[in-house]
């Protein structure tokens, strides 16, 4: 579903991406680790065709992203760093946009829009509210919502967990792993390890500008009885005691 | 207090042109303020010379006029911060203190420095009318600059009740004492201006108090959710201004019609002002475009990634004011000039037209730096625009309204012959751009 094939990108001097290549198909919920600035959120905006290559090839749904026209971009649903709401809207009104945006018809529309608003938030009130007044979390929600309202094939979310309470990470959880079976695809960027191994089924690693590690979980995690967190810390190769603090 | 703070500020501008760019830019603007007092100088003197004495006296009056919309049109380009963010609540600062280091502050900034020297060299090369210049510049000056603070009250987010009142009075008093000072009719375009913006402001604050509990907000968001979006507070505020403005406008063509002796004016004279008031309309659509709503402009890009998409909705957001605007017009020209509504027509189209494609081209063309700029406060761009607008507000007045007339069909053709070539063509790569950072990636 996504093929990256020698990929690469810098800013200024700095080489963020490496010919990196990448693989993720159909049926797979695929978790991109790696450290603060491995370029894990470059990556995907590169994928989202949000900024400029410079080097490599991007194919999605077996397409160059950069041909994307609008019938093969509502074909993936994308929560991003920036999370792109309208702060105007209330909750419910900018997912009706987003629903316009795709053309959804309106029985279809009000019954996704209502499941998910009665699936992700316990409370309707809040959400009377213009998006500006919500919380870190509750602007995640509603971005996720967004990006499934049209059951895309593909899934693109750059930490979807960050700010969230345990139980609508939980709930988001348990979508994504019903969501991302059959021929759809999740590709999810997150540094929650937590709620990593209770979702992914893949797992990429980009350390240095090069995807190090591409392959199932359970391969990744083959010599460390299933603990994500030990494997990743052992593949990263952390130097954790070069220095001194002894003044602490 | 007051003296440590202008010593910050001389520093940090000084810091500022240490800047490469910076320093070219300042050097640029010098440029333009000592070559537009020569020019204009030198034109008024020949139009003298030459007994065109009514072109002698639309210089004039544009450029007084040039110097009063110069403050505002560096508030409505973007690159503004609303004063009242400046000032930590922790400065032992009296409010008013605060408020007269404001005043002061807008006075004796850069553009007006370079305003007094354009001002300087006028006056020094005017072979005619020389305290009259000085006289009615330095009151633009002043009056375009409270105006400015003014407005800038108005679109900031919170701002103190006795401070509002005490400039819009401020502004009657100066208002009321120019119109006894001055007796010429080209003042009247002056004086009522602020008497009807400082009223205005005075109304529309009630208004805006009372807006969310009002039938006019549940009227609004009967057309549905988009229209929330020009009704936010500040595209309301500026939506606002454009529609005082134009009524004021209205009002100044009625005034000249009703004393055509002493104002010279007829159908012409009205266009013109016809031809001056779509700017806050206009800048009330390059707002719009140029990514103030950054979430509308990256929700269609990722999911649909059509422009035909993003004109769809932009075009929803225009639709009423373009029609309010539309009517309100109509009915004047249908009362006053009814042999001329088919020109009329056709005109205001093409005006529109026109400054819907500037705006758009603009705001594809420029979105970013200015975004950024606005945020941190800089001036430099603003301040750039306002002296590129100053000699186009002059030649308005200045050319024969004949002239303008043969040139509107190619004004469109100007703007869609820009929007092709500059923005269109690379429509991806300034797209990157936006997306770029408002992605905010780590990297």
């Amino acid at each position: 579903m996504i093929s990256v094939k020698g990929l690469s990108q810098q800013f200024g001097q700095q080489v963020v991406l490496d010919q990196l290549d990448l693989e993720v198909g159909a049926g797979q919920i695929f978790g991109l680790l790696g450290k603060n600035g491995a370029g894990k959120s470059t990556l995907i905006n590169l994928i989202l065709d949000l900024i400029q290559r410079q080097e490599g090839e991007v194919n999605v749904f077996g397409k160059d992203v950069r041909a994307f026209v609008a019938a093969d971009k509502r074909r993936w649903g994308v929560v991003g760093q920036d999370l792109g709401l309208i702060e105007e809207f209330t909750a419910r009104e900018f997912l009706e946009f987003v629903a316009k945006i795709y053309s959804m018809d309106g029985p279809t529309q009000k019954e996704r829009i209502n499941d998910l608003i009665a699936y992700f938030f316990e409370d309707e009130n809040p959400l009377k509210k213009s998006i500006s007044s919500y919380s870190t979390g509750m602007r995640k929600k509603v971005a996720f919502c967004a990006a499934v309202l049209n059951t895309p094939d593909l899934l693109i979310l750059d930490e979807p967990f960050s700010g969230l309470d345990i139980l609508a990470a939980e709930k988001m959880i348990r979508f994504i792993k019903k969501y991302g079976t059959g021929q759809r695809a999740v590709l999810v960027s997150s540094h929650d390890l937590s709620y990593l191994e209770k979702l992914v089924s893949h797992i990429g690693l980009l350390d240095n500008g090069q995807m190090t590690f591409s392959g199932t979980f359970d391969e990744f995690t083959a010599n460390f009885k299933g603990q994500l967190d030990e494997a990743l810390l052992s593949k990263l190769e952390t130097e954790m005691t070069s220095t001194n603090l002894s003044w602490i | 207090m007051i003296s440590l703070y202008f010593q910050k500020s001389l520093i940090t501008w000084l810091r500022g042109l240490k800047s490469g760019k910076n320093l070219l830019s300042f050097l640029g603007q010098l440029l333009l303020a000592v070559g537009y007092g020569f020019l204009f100088s030198t034109l008024m003197n020949e139009a003298w010379a030459a007994e065109r004495f009514s072109a002698f006296d639309r210089l004039f009056y544009a450029t007084v006029n040039g110097l009063l919309l110069l403050p505002l049109l560096a508030l409505i380009f973007p690159a503004y911060t609303p004063y009242v963010t400046k000032w930590s609540v922790y400065l032992p600062m009296k409010r008013w203190q605060r408020f007269m280091v404001d005043v002061i502050e807008l006075l004796i900034c850069q553009r007006n420095m370079f305003c007094l020297l354009f001002v300087g060299i006028f006056g020094l090369r005017l072979d005619l009318y020389q305290s009259e210049w000085w006289l009615m510049s330095g009151t633009a000056i002043v009056l375009g600059n409270l105006l400015r603070l003014q407005v800038a009250q108005a679109l900031a987010v919170t701002y103190r009740p006795w401070v509002y009142a005490s400039m819009v009075l401020l502004l009657l008093l100066v208002a009321a004492f120019e119109w006894i000072l001055f007796s010429a009719p080209n003042q009247m375009v002056m004086t009522p201006a602020f008497a009807i913006g400082g009223l205005g402001l005075l109304i529309f604050r009630y208004v805006e108090n009372n807006y969310r509990k009002s039938i006019l907000s549940r009227w609004t968001m009967s057309f549905g959710p988009l229209l929330k979006l020009h009704t936010n507070k500040k595209m309301r505020r500026l939506l606002l201004m454009a529609y005082l403005l134009r009524i004021y406008f209205l009002g100044m063509a009625v005034v000249q019609l009703r004393n055509p002796d002493s104002s010279g004016a007829g159908v012409y004279s009205v266009l013109m002002w016809m031809f001056v008031v779509p700017m806050p309309l206009f800048t009330y659509f390059y707002l719009n475009f140029w990514g103030n709503w950054r979430g509308l402009f990256q929700a269609v890009e990722l999911r649909s990634g059509s422009i035909r998409e993003f004109w769809r909705v932009q075009l929803n957001i225009m639709r009423w004011p373009l029609l309010i605007d539309f009517v309100l017009v109509a009915v004047f020209m249908v009362f006053c000039f009814p042999e001329k509504i088919v020109a009329f027509l056709l005109y205001y189209g093409l005006v529109v037209l026109m400054f819907i494609l500037l705006s758009l081209a603009g705001s594809l063309h420029l979105p970013m730096p200015y975004l950024e700029k606005m945020k941190t406060g800089k001036k430099m761009v603003s301040m750039r625009l306002s002296l590129a607008c100053f000699p186009i507000c002059a030649s308005v007045y200045a050319i024969q309204w004949s002239w303008w007339l043969a040139f509107l069909p190619l004004l469109p053709l100007v703007g869609l012959v820009f929007y092709l070539r500059d923005v269109a063509a690379n429509y991806p790569k300034y797209r990157y751009k936006v997306i770029w950072v408002t992605g905010n990636p780590e990297v």
